[in-house]
């Protein structure tokens, strides 16, 4: 028959098993530092879907995001693919969105560099296209060494080399500059 | 004479430079280093030219500044500067400024060339004197 002391026992028996289950299955999971193993050594931390946005003065200046973000080790260094970026209140420029296939994003000085298929697009629907572009947020200047392609209503410019000054409202193209201007579509003309 | 009238504002205008330094705020385009600007058969050459914009990306005024050489097929012209400006549908050369067509030819420290109305204005500043030289159009010899 069994016993109020059996059952007891049996109970204090099945708690225990239990308990054995428990850390049995927690241990299938690999500890943080066994997973951070098997990201690449020189990786801290990696993250998907970064949504970053930078303030100040209680102000949106930009918002990065990103599908995949890695906290490299050395350097305060994240390494974004792909990348988007959003100026706001760029001055007379307006809100400017950028995309590009890959970034860093120095935490520090807030510096962002990005590369492949760079295009910036603005509020009037301008649109600007490079190779790579270097965004310093002390400085909000984007500037870049290779070819640009601007396009803007009735508006066509290439050069080499480029420095946009968000603060002044300035745009230099260093080198090589050609500007076409297209006129007035004729039949518009026509009515005036 | 009818002056420019190659520069056809229904055409493309290409401006080519060394650099290139936009103003946003003021629409202002600042052309520096070897400046060729073209539209229809006119061509200017220039040290710089500042181009300013409407609200449409239209050219309301050019401004050029350094050897300026204006170059159309029956004509040439020159000067230290020439403003473009469209609402007054004028070209004025000034610093020495010259336009040659043919054996025609003005010169004066300011041409103020009307470009709609075909007229033309030279002005000479303190003792300097406007010179021009229009040659009669040659009569056909009689057989």
């Amino acid at each position: 028959m069994l016993t109020v002391r059996r059952i007891l026992a049996l109970l204090i028996l099945l708690a225990v098993i239990l308990l054995g289950l428990v850390v049995w299955r927690h241990l299938q999971q690999a500890p943080l530092q066994e997973v951070l193993e098997a990201l690449s050594p020189e990786i801290d931390l990696a993250l998907d879907h970064l949504n970053y946005t930078e303030t100040q003065d209680g102000r949106k200046r930009w918002t990065l995001v990103a599908d995949r973000a890695e906290y490299l080790r050395a350097g305060n260094l994240v390494r974004l693919t792909p990348v988007q970026l959003t100026f706001y209140e760029a001055g007379a420029f307006g809100d400017l969105g950028l995309t590009a296939d890959h970034g860093e994003l120095q935490e520090d000085t807030r510096q962002v560099d990005v590369w492949g298929g760079v295009v910036i697009v603005g509020e009037g629907g301008e649109r600007l296209q490079t190779e790579t572009l270097r965004y310093q947020d002390q400085q909000r200047l984007l500037s870049t060494a290779a070819p640009i392609h601007y396009q803007a209503p009735r508006m066509e410019l290439t050069g080499v080399g480029l420095v946009i000054d968000l603060q002044k409202n300035t745009m230099l193209v260093k080198k090589d500059v050609r500007m076409l201007l297209l006129p007035e579509p004729q039949e518009n003309s026509g009515e005036n | 004479v009818d002056f420019f009238a190659a520069a056809d504002s229904g055409q493309p205008l290409e401006i080519t430079s060394n650099q290139l330094e936009v103003f946003q705020q003021e629409q202002k385009s600042v052309f520096s280093g070897d400046v060729v600007a073209q539209q229809g058969e006119m061509t200017l050459y220039t040290d710089q030219l500042t181009v300013i914009f409407d609200g449409q990306n239209d050219v309301s005024r050019v401004e050029a500044i350094g050897r300026v050489r204006i170059e159309e097929p029956l004509r040439h012209a020159r000067g230290n500067q020439a403003v473009f400006d469209r609402a007054a549908d004028t070209l004025i050369l000034s610093g020495n400024a010259e336009v040659v067509q043919g054996e025609n030819r003005i010169a004066g420290d300011e041409i103020t060339l009307f470009i709609g109305q075909n007229r033309s204005l030279v002005r000479s500043t303190d003792s300097g004197r406007v010179r021009a030289v229009i040659l009669p159009e040659k009569k056909p010899e009689s057989p």
